[in-house]
């Protein structure tokens, strides 16, 4: 079953038709060659606006992938092991920190209840650097919901307490 | 080339689609239904749902995936989802009948048109698991496609067979006969008149077995939220306002018209005037400038083509361009009148489908008239910078809709890992060891997806895609 012809208008040759024509396809093509450019990128391994493939536990708390804070707590990783975090998740820099930390610095205070829900100690060894993190990055809700998880007249000093950065 | 910018265009969403996990709302709670029963039993109990809505083959082929994928759920719907984003695009290249380098340099900007559209985001972006939004806009252009073939009794069966298909897996599979009927009364005559008596007999049929046998009836403005104006209304407040006061059905033609105006105006969004709210705040920021430029000059197009053809179509005669056109609005009123007891954008997706194709016709026409006319240079130029300008803001749109696309793949992951609790929320806990199983086999399907990094997109970049 093959359509049927119709009339059709025939193509410009005039310079000004061909501004137009090209007007009109100019987005569209670069938008597709660049896309493909990506596609292409992506089938070697280079994916730029996605996250890296392997992440920390910290990392994924930083970026609130709490799917893969779930994998890797099911598979045996320490929820309160601190690890590297690469420059650009949580901020600019590399750092070392708990998944705890990563969270707080994310303000997150979602991710640092999952964190909890799943094993990460929220106590008086680790509520001091966690209450005084909280603060010094101005997470609010964080510090709030630290507080109520503490015993009552817990009250930590930040002075001496170590912290991932104190800026 | 249209094949070549068609083809690389789905692959493009198609690696968007599988990059995103299978998703819990809306996805989940239908395999867990069907998981326990007999696929007649799928049809029969999709029947009496309740709900004013009528898609036995939905559910069905829920089933049929759910029982083919052997436990790769994620493979058998992804690849599902993706043959038809395939299908797709392959029939809108092959209804726009691209012969020339000029009809191809107006493809690519419909291709755009096509994409960047805000009703084309919840055709490819869900999965429910199965995206029938996406099948009926599949659906409808298949019998366009009949529509225009030489004909024969081959084009008749398969126009009824396509509504039979389109009608039974979603309300809106009616848009199948209102494209045959409508493309017949502008000369296609791939569907013969006695094809679309069939077709038209079947439809009363569907009407009786629906209102009459089976009394599904439609769905009840009380049950869902909706926009209207510049907020939206809960269905507490669409009872009282207008449900109490008899104005029902002040409610139903807001609603139609809201729907057919966010086709061709690309707004409202879901029934709210989004966009002009933030033009009375004076919130002139990039994706306001974007969907207003965007709409302006494509819809411009289409009401300058109808006023330059209108003549032609007094006298009944109709081109290739023409049929686009009418059909688009043929569809765009059909698909509104759907809206009306609430409005949502996935809805209209099959006549944004058909818009991008009115765009297409009407342009390739404006293309070929306004490069034959002599102009000064000066508005030549004015011309060719409005061009460039809207197809720039196209182009964006359609990074919008990857952005969209990527993003979302975020919260589906995040949504995975609080599954357990939002099952039980939903008092849709699993309760046999089977349902626990396929739970817990589709987030560990899950884990193995990437999501896009919101943290490598630039703030300023967001700007140019977050409406609300």
């Amino acid at each position: 079953m093959t359509a049927p012809a119709t009339t059709h208008p025939p193509d410009t040759d005039s310079a000004i038709g061909n501004l137009f024509t090209w007007a009109v396809a100019a987005p569209p093509i670069a938008w597709l060659l660049v896309s493909a450019a990506l596609v292409m990128a992506a089938v070697f391994g280079y994916t730029p606006f996605m996250t890296p493939a392997e992440l920390t536990l910290p990392e994924a708390a930083g970026v609130r992938d709490h799917l893969e804070i779930l994998r890797q707590i099911e598979s045996g990783v320490d929820p309160n092991r601190a690890e590297r975090v690469r420059s650009g998740l949580v901020r600019p820099g590399d750092y070392v920190m708990t998944p705890l930390e990563a969270a707080v610095a994310s303000g997150m205070l979602d991710t640092v209840q999952f964190l909890q829900h799943h094993g990460a100690r929220v106590d008086e060894t680790t509520l001091p650097g966690l209450l005084c993190f909280a603060k010094l990055q101005g997470a609010a809700d964080i510090e709030v919901y630290l507080r109520h998880q503490a015993p009552a007249h817990f009250a930590p000093l930040c002075e001496g307490v170590r912290l991932p950065w104190n800026d | 080339m249209a094949w070549s910018a068609a083809a690389l265009m789905a692959v493009i969403v198609s690696v968007a689609i599988v990059r995103n996990p299978v998703q819990v709302t809306d996805a989940l709670v239908p395999m867990l239904d069907v998981q326990r029963q007999a696929p007649l039993v799928v049809v029969r109990t999709a029947l009496k749902e309740g709900t004013g809505l009528s898609r036995p083959l939905y559910w069905l082929q829920i089933k049929l995936l759910l029982d083919a994928s052997r436990g790769r759920y994620f493979v058998a719907y992804k690849t599902f989802h993706v043959l038809l984003v395939a299908v797709l695009f392959f029939l809108f290249v092959r209804v726009a009948r691209v012969r020339s380098r000029d009809d191809a340099l107006a493809f690519v900007f419909a291709l755009v048109v096509l994409t960047g559209m805000h009703t084309f985001l919840g055709m490819v972006w869900e999965g429910y698991p199965v995206n029938h939004y996406l099948e009926i806009a599949v659906f409808s252009l298949s019998a366009l496609v009949l529509c225009q073939s030489r004909g024969g009794w081959m084009a008749d069966v398969g126009a009824s067979v396509l509504f039979v298909t389109a009608a039974l897996t979603l309300d809106s599979g009616l848009l199948v006969w209102v494209v045959v009927i409508s493309a017949r009364l502008v000369g296609l005559r791939g569907v013969s008149w006695r094809g679309l008596a069939v077709t038209t007999g079947l439809l009363a049929v569907y009407m009786v077995l629906r209102f009459g046998v089976l009394g599904i009836g439609v769905p009840d403005v009380g049950e869902r939220a909706s926009g209207f104006g510049f907020s939206r209304i809960e269905p507490a407040d669409i009872e009282r306002r207008f449900v109490a006061t008899g104005h029902l059905y002040y409610f139903y033609l807001y609603n139609v018209a809201s729907a057919f105006a966010s086709v061709f105006l690309s707004e409202p969004t879901a029934g709210r005037w989004i966009l002009t709210e933030r033009i009375m705040n004076g919130e002139l920021d990039p994706v306001v400038a974007t969907r207003v430029i965007s709409a302006l000059v494509a819809t411009g197009l289409i009401a300058w083509f109808t006023v330059r053809r209108r003549a032609a179509w007094a006298a009944w005669q109709f081109e290739h361009s023409d049929q686009l056109v009418v059909i688009c609005a043929a569809v765009a009123l059909g698909n509104a009148a759907m809206c009306f007891s609430y409005v949502k954008d996935e809805i209209m997706s099959t006549a944004g489908v058909f818009y991008a194709l009115a765009v297409f016709g009407a342009s390739r026409d404006a293309l070929a008239q306004w490069g034959r006319a002599r102009r000064p240079a000066a508005v030549a130029t004015v011309f060719a910078a409005v061009l460039v300008t809207a197809s720039f803001a196209w182009t964006v749109r359609t990074t919008e809709s990857q952005y969209q696309m990527l993003r979302i793949g975020t919260t589906d992951r995040y949504e995975w890992a609080h599954v357990d609790e939002w099952l039980a929320q939903q008092n849709q806990a699993p309760r046999t060891a089977q349902g626990a199983r396929l739970v817990r086999d589709l987030r560990d399907e899950a884990m193995r997806t990437r999501p896009l990094s919101l943290l490598s997109v630039p703030r300023w970049a967001v700007e140019w895609f977050n409406l609300e």
